[in-house]
């Protein structure tokens, strides 16, 4: 059932998607580091000559990039997971709530701790959040057993009930409304090396045990019967991959904000052209939801400049029309 | 569950709705005596009566658009909101608010224009092979949503000096509202109940299915066309005067269906008097839990409407 890479031209092939991957990702790092940046040379990124640009360079562009990166590649393998213990291709971090409930619980401590320097507060908050969501639709997926598409409207439900929460928690807090909005519409500007460091010490363990996981997760992606009747533990795997899913949105909203459609596209894109089997699924996504993020983010900075606007448009208005097509190509069959 | 005589539930709820009609004239910021509160160009009449009559409106609207979607799409899941209503028309209103802040009295015309394009939207997305499935036009009506309302925070973002006011109206607000607008409600919730109320033994034929329906010789597009359009109309003219007031479509209809049972000649009156009360309670309540601050009213039937839609998805196996 789970197809190895048999003959020299599937690892070839493999290989050379990788490589291409990898190729786009530096390519377009590149562009976002040094883009419109007056007198840039070799020898002043690694040279202090001239503190502005150093200080630009280091403490701005890459601490940025990377931050987009990381993110990209834990929302992209959150949302494979999801759709896996959800059975519904249509499921998304966003779409099913669980960045609405990390991101009310993570106002509500911006509110109370008056923290945005404060960002462990924040960090708690979005992973209290994201738990609750996840323990909600966990008890819904419970009840209806065999219906994931109700788990789906479960999921907007919750995520319309989260929202009108943190509507209210800002109206409250009327004065520190606009810095809210933005941070609520899923930003990057403004990363720190501090973002980063939670950011790459939660997400690149979350993504290394996911890949581990693969095996069982190829399994469960057949079925509960069929996975059972393989042997697997079930309520156990399922209970890991929530863990994970957890650990890798919340950490996400809490330094970045809501960012949708990442955990729905990447995996379309990427078991449509390498097929299903999560050994090469899961890492494939990782890198290509780094390079669609860090190039959404770049689109974000420099498309309506000088305004700025944040990703999480940029990453809705791609999603969006994606979650449409999907909806249309699959009919009635919402599997 | 053994129905409840339909009588005696039109009488509480009447009850119920006046009670709540004069808790809402009386008290507030400031509570108001009751010698007071009749005599004229008292505070009652001139703030808080248009508020608590465009509550009673709305929801009358909110819930029997509600209705009627549910019945013509043989779905308990669908709701004004949800086929694209309310962020059509927060994207209207929006426009207005931000962008053209001098025109702020077309902002009814553009929330009901809003809300119009995009149910054509959401409709004609989840029309395919001649037929619209229920859980397609749910799931499109979210994604929909959700890209209006990454335009609206867009938006907001940009023109970030006004937007806690938009904020306040994306929430469904009755803040400052005033008898010129129930001049422009009113009429479109008279239109809507007389067509429902010609028109109401459809709704229950409609749960036939398709062959059955031609079979005994009914038009039966031209019926869910005319069902849908009265619908969108009331949702349409409900949320472009108060903004998104959500879940009342989506709750009321199963619950008044749970008090009455499945006769559209009785759940569509209870549904009525349900909404009007859930609105005029979330208005009141708004205003009331911490004053002088006001919270939404569609804040207030988001918390209340959401756990329950949670609720019959868990009930309903």
């Amino acid at each position: 059932m789970i197809k190895q890479p048999s003959n020299h031209n599937k690892v070839i092939n493999l290989i050379l998607i990788y490589s291409l991957l990898l190729m786009f990702l530096i390519v377009i790092s590149l562009f976002s580091i040094t883009y419109k940046i007056e007198g840039l040379t070799f020898e002043t990124v690694i040279r202090n000559d001239d503190p502005l640009l150093f200080y630009t360079i280091w403490n701005i562009r890459v601490p940025r990039l990377l931050l987009a990166i990381v993110l990209g590649a834990a929302l992209a393998t959150a949302g494979c997971l999801l759709q896996v213990i959800t059975l519904n291709s249509l499921s998304d971090p966003e779409v099913i709530g669980i960045n609405q409930g990390a991101s009310c619980f993570a106002v509500l401590s911006i509110l109370l701790f008056s923290g945005n320097q404060n960002s462990f507060a924040i960090l708690i908050g979005a992973f209290v959040g994201a738990s609750i969501v996840s323990g909600i639709l966990f008890i819904l997926s419970y009840y209806n057993a065999n219906d994931y598409s109700r788990l789906l409207l479960g999921g907007v439900a919750i995520s319309a009930f989260m929202g009108a929460f943190t509507t209210s928690f800002i109206l409250f807090y009327e004065t520190q409304l606009s810095e809210v909005l933005y941070w609520m519409a899923g930003k990057l500007s403004g990363a720190e090396w501090a973002d980063n460091k939670i950011a790459w010490i939660l997400n690149i363990p979350s993504i290394t045990i996911a890949i581990f996981f693969a095996n069982n997760i190829n399994l469960l992606a057949q079925g509960e019967e069929i996975a059972s009747g393989l042997g697997l533990k079930i309520i156990r795997t399922r209970q890991i991959l929530g863990l994970l899913i957890i650990i890798m949105t919340g950490s996400s909203v809490a330094v970045a904000g809501p960012i949708g459609f990442i955990g729905l596209i990447v995996p379309h894109m990427v078991k449509r052209i390498v097929g299903s089997n999560h050994k090469v699924v899961l890492p494939m996504s990782a890198l290509l939801g780094a390079s669609l993020l860090a190039a959404s983010d770049f689109a974000a900075q420099w498309v309506f400049s000088p305004v700025e606007i944040p990703v999480g448009i940029i990453t809705a208005f791609l999603g969006v029309p994606f979650f449409l097509y999907l909806l249309r190509k699959r009919g009635g069959d919402f599997r | 569950m053994k129905k409840l005589p339909f009588a005696y539930i039109v009488t509480i709820l009447v009850f119920l709705i006046l009670f709540t009609a004069f808790m809402s004239l009386k008290v507030g910021a400031v509570d108001i005596s009751f010698s007071k509160m009749i005599e004229p160009n008292s505070l009652s009449i001139k703030y808080r009566m248009p508020r608590m009559i465009i509550a009673f409106l709305v929801g009358i609207n909110m819930a029997i658009a509600g209705a009627i979607l549910q019945s013509i799409t043989k779905n308990p899941l669908a709701s004004p909101d949800i086929v694209g209503v309310s962020s059509g028309s927060g994207l209207g209103a929006i426009i207005v608010l931000l962008v053209f802040p001098t025109m702020s009295g077309m902002i009814t015309l553009f929330a009901f224009l809003g809300a119009i394009i995009s149910v054509i939207i959401v409709i004609s997305l989840s029309y395919q092979k001649g037929e619209i499935r229920p859980l397609r036009l749910v799931l499109t009506g979210v994604a929909v949503s959700s890209g209006f309302t990454a335009i609206i925070t867009f938006l907001i973002v940009k023109y970030a000096l006004n937007s806690s006011q938009a904020l306040i109206w994306l929430k469904g607000s009755l803040y400052a509202r005033s008898w010129q607008h129930i001049e422009l409600l009113w009429p479109w919730t008279l239109a809507g109940l007389v067509i429902i109320i010609l028109n109401y033994r459809y709704l229950n034929i409609l749960q036939l299915s398709d062959e059955s329906l031609i079979g005994i010789g009914m038009q039966v597009n031209r019926t869910r066309l005319l069902m849908l359009a009265t619908s969108v109309g009331l949702a349409a003219s409900a949320v472009s005067i108060a903004g998104t007031i959500g879940f009342v479509g989506l709750v009321v209809p199963p619950l008044s269906k749970l008090l009455v049972g499945n006769d559209s000649k009785y759940y569509l009156p209870v549904s009525g008097l349900i909404g009007a009360l859930l609105v005029m309670i979330a208005d009141l309540a708004g205003r009331v839990v911490h004053p002088p601050l006001e919270i939404p009213a569609g804040i207030i039937t988001a918390i209340l409407g959401a756990p329950y839609f949670v609720y019959l998805l868990i009930a309903r196996k």
